[in-house]
């Protein structure tokens, strides 16, 4: 009579063992919008809420055409300000995307949010300089655009601090 | 500070700090030299405003990882921001505004240009090492 002892048994739980023997895919699988909030508090949800509605309003009106952008704000004669526009907005695409990936794959999303908010300032500060240059004076244009991007800013390093909780 | 041993780690900090200090000579040198030929496209005039905003940003951005280093702190998100920067700005470089650094007359622009791709590659390790330090504390 064989009476030893699977010697994995009293090392690892079946559920471990389940995960070993299934290999990662769990771990990579995408779960719903209502159960990655779950487990999230109020303000987070409303903080993604207004987030992601102004997100899609500034791509929805870029597309469109609405005086958005840096070279439409100051004019600009250069089409390298417009390229770097664009080239801005795919970045902005993507990194919601890889934001949401994130968050339905139920990991922390709060180093993500703060490198957002670093890379917002840069093209605040970037755009602010360019600004200063090819306009006159800074005038309602120039404020508007340095207000949008701090509001931008303020609101992600918020969401971050409540994602942290 | 002290998680962090003097391994491959700080060889990867001296190349940052290496390049970060390349960036602010560079942008100093062409302060004081100024460019001989006037930029050939819109983007070659982008680059030259872009050149100063960028090394004060680099200042910055080394300026607050040191911060964080001296004090002991988590460096891992801090690392993953100035990471996206670094290759955001180097997208933007890339697609639109050709050699950001490339100025024929100057070597530190060629080491520039030799030492950009290495940072980029370096960050991003250090921002996977940190953040697996960070774990495993």
């Amino acid at each position: 009579m064989n009476d030893k002892k699977d010697p994995f048994e009293e090392v690892i739980t079946a559920e471990e063992k389940k995960i070993l023997l299934g290999g990662a895919s769990g771990y990579l699988q995408l779960s719903s919008l209502p159960e990655a909030l779950r487990d999230k508090t109020s303000a987070f949800k409303v903080y993604l809420a207004v987030i992601t509605l102004l997100v899609f309003l500034v791509f929805v009106l870029t597309f469109a055409g609405a005086p958005l952008s840096l070279a439409n704000i100051s004019n600009t004669s250069h089409p390298a300000d417009l390229q770097v526009h664009k080239v801005r907005i795919f970045i902005g695409l993507l990194l919601v995307a890889g934001f949401y990936y994130q968050l339905l794959l139920r990991q922390e999303v709060v180093s993500l949010l703060v490198s957002i908010s670093a890379l917002c300032a840069y093209f605040m500060a970037s755009g602010a300089v360019r600004l200063l240059r090819l306009l006159p004076e800074p005038g309602l244009g120039f404020y508007m655009y340095v207000l949008t991007w701090l509001v931008s800013i303020i609101l992600l390093l918020l969401f971050a601090r409540e994602a942290a909780r | 500070m002290f998680h962090y041993k003097y391994d491959s780690f700080f060889v990867c900090e001296i190349l940052i700090g290496l390049f970060a200090f390349m960036v602010v000579f560079h942008m100093v040198l062409l302060a004081m030299l100024g460019d001989s030929q006037p930029p050939l496209s819109d983007s070659g005039y982008l680059v030259l405003e872009m050149a100063s905003f960028r090394a004060v940003f680099t200042s910055i951005l080394l300026f607050v990882y040191l911060c964080f280093r001296l004090t002991g702190q988590k460096i891992g998100v801090v690392l993953g921001a100035i990471a996206l920067i670094s290759w955001v700005a180097f997208l933007e470089d890339f697609m639109v505004l050709e050699n950001a650094f490339y100025m024929p007359e100057l070597l530190s622009g060629k080491v520039l240009q030799f030492l950009r791709p290495i940072y980029l590659i370096t960050i991003v390790y250090m921002v996977i090492e940190a953040r697996r330090r960070e774990m495993n504390l």
